[in-house]
Order: structure tokens, then sequence, then C-alpha cells
């Protein structure tokens, strides 16, 4: 992911047609039933636009490390004055470098829809905006870590995959289950209910995403407060995702197989 | 057992120890299980209404608004764990020995306040439906008698009522049957019945009874019983968590014109009102307090397994028809007053060749009639960007003040220009690459 990179452009573009769907459904209510009453607007939108970067940051970082494995560059660097740590930390300034240098892009984008619409973003937005870049960082680190245990790039991917399956899929089928409507006490969907609750309150708990969720819910209502111990949470997260990621690098080892 | 092996069945195992032990953190009690114990019912409230909250010993803190009247009550009772809804449930039907006592409240200081028992009753003014007024002490008793008494001469001028509509169906009944006979001269009919039937009485107070009735500032407490043998009841200790409003504001109830009857609520200052070009609106004010959701949420169910997160807020109104004469709405543009507009009452009249059924017109007093709404209409103005309410001695009121926008009629495929945009540079950047990239490919 470089600021020459198509993809870069197309993954911001991605975002704000997400974003611009969003606000079109506001505006169709406010076309439909006459008014809306609202807080921040924008608020969705610019989450949803930035759910999609930091997806998109995270499959560069997954790819990232797999690819320099298997394109031997790995290798190559480790026998300069280069390590585990050294490495990592030069991927994730770069990925980082790259979602800062498309937040004033997707800064302008919103603008223009906001002129559009008469839609207000707010200064608390824009501060959230600023302040993903740390939840940004922890998911980058994921990616990192995860590209880092596997030994090819098909199998970073699939890992991914599995990752994004296991965070999504939690939550989803948790939801599906509370619903079943339960009478009897025997029941065997209750365990399953309370153990489907259990992993995803852990699930979200590791999860950056959720990090990025909540920096949005508590800069949006100015509970500073809150949104200090989400960031604070969310870079103790990165830390030690960083460590895990700079340990699966050394177990894993610099080639794609042991000769 | 290979390395990779052994690490994914590690992973394994671990992931079954946090789900584990995560299930038993939220699950409790298995169901069935049943055990005699205190368990405190208190007539708890959320500032509308009253209820009985059963605080069995599994539920440790008991969570009551500030400056609000709670009376508290102890009993002995069956308890047992309901997992469907993790709550442990008092079973009253098998057991419900009042505990005769007091109750005490320790402060943080370690200063313990005792409440004697006084008399109190629920008065509900506009019947079991609406909101009641707690009323205690010596009030108490004299309010339920005002209730009997008012009551029984209601029931009375509705009897008698009633016999004066039976005599003069009778009569006229009479009078019928003499005009069927073909009686000549046939007497003139009885009289119309001329009195309007007495108002329903809509009152209800609850019997009074003694209990100790806590009261208290915001704070964290620590609440027990006291037995009538002066000792603590064992089990009766709980926290006590009393809550104030971390804000105060006021909401707004708006009306659409063409939407009379679907109106849209805004609680928060923070929140702004987006209207279509042509939405004409009327504007009903309410005050209202703002409290931590999650606190709020476990007033009246404390078991809730509603988590919501403690920094989450929720605006309350104070007041369900409050009396805002003299009051007035400021509207404002780019920061200047542009007028006032008064709180008045409207009805809507019902006419076929309205282009929606219907007018809303200004009330004007007339008989009986009263208006359907009193609000404040909010005229189409595109200029109009800020609203405020305005007290009768023209200050404005504390987190009033509300951004309106006027939402223009775009074509939805407007709001994908920028997204075009990116993915057109993309797009170019693929076709036409630029130096390094180009050396690259």
């Amino acid at each position: 992911m470089t600021m020459r990179s198509s993809s870069t452009y197309a993954a911001l573009g991605l975002a704000l047609g997400l974003a611009g769907w969003m606000l079109s459904n506001d505006v169709a209510l406010v076309r439909d039933n006459g008014l809306m009453v609202q807080a921040a607007p924008f608020r969705g939108p610019l989450l949803g636009a930035l759910v999609v970067l930091s997806f998109f940051l995270a499959v560069s970082a997954v790819l990232s490390v797999a690819r320099d494995r298997d394109r031997g560059t790995l290798e190559v660097l480790f026998y300069g004055p280069i390590d585990e740590a050294t490495y990592l930390s030069g991927k994730l300034v770069g990925l980082l470098g790259a979602y800062l240098a498309l937040m004033p892009m997707l800064l302008a984008g919103l603008v223009v829809l906001g002129i559009f619409t008469r839609f207000e973003i707010g200064l608390r937005l824009i501060a959230a905006l600023v302040l993903s870049l740390i939840p940004a960082a922890g998911i980058v680190t994921i990616g990192l870590l995860l590209s880092a245990l596997a030994k090819r790039v098909r199998s970073s991917i699939l890992f991914f995959i599995a990752a994004v399956g296991l965070f999504v899929g939690a939550g989803v089928t948790y939801s599906f289950v509370s619903r079943i409507p339960i009478d009897d006490p025997a029941s065997p969907i209750l365990p399953l209910r309370d153990a489907l609750g259990a992993v995803d309150t852990v699930l979200s708990r590791i999860s950056p995403f959720t990090y990025l969720e909540q920096v949005f819910d508590w800069a949006n209502i100015g509970s500073w407060t809150a949104v200090g111990r989400s960031l604070v949470l969310s870079v103790a997260g990165t830390i030690v995702a960083a460590v895990l990621a700079r340990l699966a690098l050394r177990w894993r080892g610099v080639r794609t197989r042991e000769e | 057992m290979s390395r990779s092996t052994r690490l994914v069945v590690a992973g394994i195992a671990l992931v079954a120890v946090v789900v584990i032990g995560f299930t038993r953190l939220g699950g409790g009690d298995t169901a069935g299980t049943e055990k005699e114990e205190f368990v405190y019912y208190p007539l708890v409230t959320n500032g509308f209404e009253y209820r009985r909250v059963p605080y069995p010993e599994d539920v440790p803190t008991m969570r009551i608004l500030a400056g609000e009247p709670v009376v508290i009550e102890a009993t002995r009772s069956i308890v047992s764990f309901w997992p469907i809804t993790r709550e442990y449930l008092a079973d009253f039907a098998k057991l419900d020995e009042k505990i005769p006592g007091v109750a005490e409240v320790v402060d943080e200081n370690g200063t313990v306040t005792v409440f004697d028992p006084v008399p109190y009753t629920l008065w509900y003014p506009r019947g079991p439906g609406a909101e009641p007024q707690f009323v205690m002490g010596a009030e108490a008793q004299p309010t339920y008698d005002a209730y009997v008494e008012e009551g029984r001469a209601a029931f009375e001028a509705d009897r008698q009522y009633q016999i004066r509509v039976a005599v003069l169906q009778q009569e006229i009944d009479a009078w019928l049957k003499l005009a069927a006979d073909g009686v000549d001269p046939l007497p003139d009919p009885p009289g119309e019945l001329t009195e309007s039937p007495p108002e329903p009485y809509l009152g209800y107070a609850t019997e009074p009874d003694l209990s100790s009735i806590v009261q208290l500032p915001a704070g964290s407490y620590t609440l027990r019983w006291r037995g009538d043998d002066g000792q603590i009841m064992a089990g009766s200790e709980r926290e006590l968590f009393v809550a104030a409003s971390t804000r105060a504001g006021v909401s707004y109830t708006i009306i659409p014109y063409d939407r009379w009857t679907q109106p849209v609520f805004t609680f928060d200052p923070d929140e702004a009102i987006y209207l279509a070009e042509d939405q004409e609106v009327f504007l009903a004010p309410l005050r209202a307090s703002r409290y931590s959701a999650h606190l709020y949420t476990r007033l009246l169910d404390p078991q809730t397994i509603e988590v919501p997160d403690r920094n989450v807020a929720l605006w309350v109104p104070d007041e369900t028809s409050p009396d805002l004469s003299g009051f007035s709405l400021q509207v404002g543009s780019g920061g200047d007053r542009a007028g006032n507009i008064a709180w008045q009452g409207y009805r809507v009249f019902q006419e076929p060749n309205a282009t929606r059924g219907y007018t809303i017109d200004e009330f004007d007093v007339e008989g009986a009639l009263q208006p359907d709404f009193h609000a404040m209409r909010l005229p189409i103005d595109q200029s109009v960007a800020a609203i405020a309410l305005i007290d009768p001695a023209g200050n404005e009121v504390a987190n009033s003040s509300r951004n309106i926008r006027r939402v223009p009629a775009i074509p939805r495929a407007a709001l994908y220009l920028p997204a075009v945009a990116f993915l057109g540079l993309a797009v170019s950047l693929r076709l036409f690459p630029t130096g390094r990239q180009a050396k690259k490919n």
C-alpha cells in the first residue's frame, strides 16, 4: 500500500462510496419523512469509511511479511543490520504513513458530501478521525502478526479470512442465538448462548475494530476520558500484538521452507 | 506430536478455558436450586412510575435516584436462579414473610442514619395509569381521606345522575305508551335532561402504609436492616448507589405538519434538526435530564443482562405535560435573533378539500373544546439556523438550543461523486502508471 498504488485510491474510492451510500439513505429519510434528528450524521459514514480503509490496511499488512518471505526479500534483508523489531516497525510505520496520508483526502471527500447534504461533520468527529490512527496501528499489527505466522502468502490470507470470520461470525451467531425464544431452562440452546456470549465478549475485547468504534462513539458524545481509556487499551493491545509478531517472525524464520 | 499440532491443541485448550471461565462468570447458579433468604422488596421509582422490585442476596447493589423517596421493605422469601433471563427470582407466592425492623444507611464517612417508619401513600390525581405523586408523613392519611371522600362524592353524584336519567327514561316510556294507546288529549312529552353528566373521577390513592422511606443525595452508601431485636439482619447489607442526573436540558417534541400524529423527539442538546426544504413543524419543549444509561435501566430492572457502556447517557423528560405559558421560541440565523414564537394551542380541523385532509390552525377557546396540542410553530424559512427556548423573564433556558438545517433535494447519484473521482484516479494509475511504477511493470 503506497501513495503511488492504484489500489490505495480504489480503497479510498470504496470508502467514500460507502459513506456516500450511507448519507444518501439519510437524505432519502429526510425527503420521505420530512425531518430527521441526529447529533452526528457523519458518524456512521466516517466510521464505515475508516473500517473499509482499515480492512484494506490489514490486508496489506497480512500480505506484506508473507510476500517478502515468499520472494526471498526477507532473507536478503536479514543479512543486513536489520532484526525482526526493525523490520516490523518499518512495515508498521509505512502502512500508518499511508493511512495518515489518506486522511486529508478522505476528509476532503466528506466535506464535499457535507456541502451537498448540509449535514454537519463536527470537530469531535474530525478529532476522532485523527485519533483513529492509534486503533489503526492495532489493526496493522494484528495483520503483521498473522502474516509473520504464515509460511506463504496463501496461508496468510487464509489466516486473515479465519480471523475476520471468527470476529464477525461470533458476534453474528451470538446475536442470532440470543433471538431464539427459550422456554425451558434445560434447553441445550442456553449453554450454547452463554458460551457464544462469552466468546463474543472475549473477541470484542481483543478486536482492534472495537477500539476504533469506541473512539468514535465516545468522541461523538464528548466523553474524552472514555476515548483516552480506549486509546490506552488499544496501545496496550498493539504492543502485545507487536511482541507476538516479533516472536512469530523469529519462530517462523525468514525462509519459506526449512532447508 | 509435531510442534504445530501441539500449538494448535494448546490454543484450543486456552480458548476453552477462557470461554468456560466467562460462561461461569455470567452464568451464576444452576436452575432449580431454591434458597430461603433475606429479600429487600423496595418501592422504587424512575421518576415516572413506582414499582416493587425484589433484591435477593445475589443482587448486591441497589440503585436509586437522588432526592426521590424510596420505600424500603424487607421480607423472607424463596429465591431461585432462572437461567433463561439470568435472574434471581423471589417466589412470594411460596413465602412472603415481612421482616419487622428499620432500614439503616451508612454513608462513606461511616455515619449511620436510621429511617424510622413513616406513613406514605401513592396519589394518582389523573388515574392509576398516569404519573403518581408520592405523599409521605403527616400528609399521607389526609390525602387518602380526601381521595376516599372525593371518590365517594363523585360516585354519589354519578349515581344521582344515573337515577335522574332512569327516571326521565321511565317518563319517556310512559309517554310513548300513552301515545301508542291513542290517548287524547296527549299530555306534553317529558322535557330533555339538560344537565351534563358529572365529570368522571379519575383519582386514585393507595391505602397508607408504614415503612422506612429513604431519600438521599447522590453518593455511595451501605444499606442494612435492623430487626426488632436490635440486631443487623444477616444477608441484609447491600451497596446503595444514589445517582443524580448529570445534565439538565430541554427536549423537543417535533410535530411535522403533514404527519401530526407521528412526532419525532430530540432530547440531546447536541442533536440537530434536519428538515426537508418545504417541511413545516411544530415544536413542543419539555424539560429533560440526562442519566447514565447503565444506572437508569437498572432502577426498575436491576438484574437486566443488558450492559450498556457506563459512558452511554440517556435523556429522560422531567414532566409529561408542562405549562409553558409565557415561554417563547427564539429563532435565529447565523448568530442573529430573528424573532420569537409564542407557545400556544393548536387544533386539527378535518377538511376534505385540504391537501392532507386536515389543516392545523391556532386554537381559539370555544366552549368545551380543547386544543389538540400546545407547541411553537416553526416557519418555513430557509434562513432559520437555530432555535432556543426563552423563559418569561427573557432568558435563554440552558441547553435548549438546537441547530436547524434544511436539507436540499439533491439527486442521490451526486453523493457518489467523491467516490467516483478517486476510483477514476485508481483506474488512471492502473492504465497509465507513473515513473517508478511504469519501470516496475
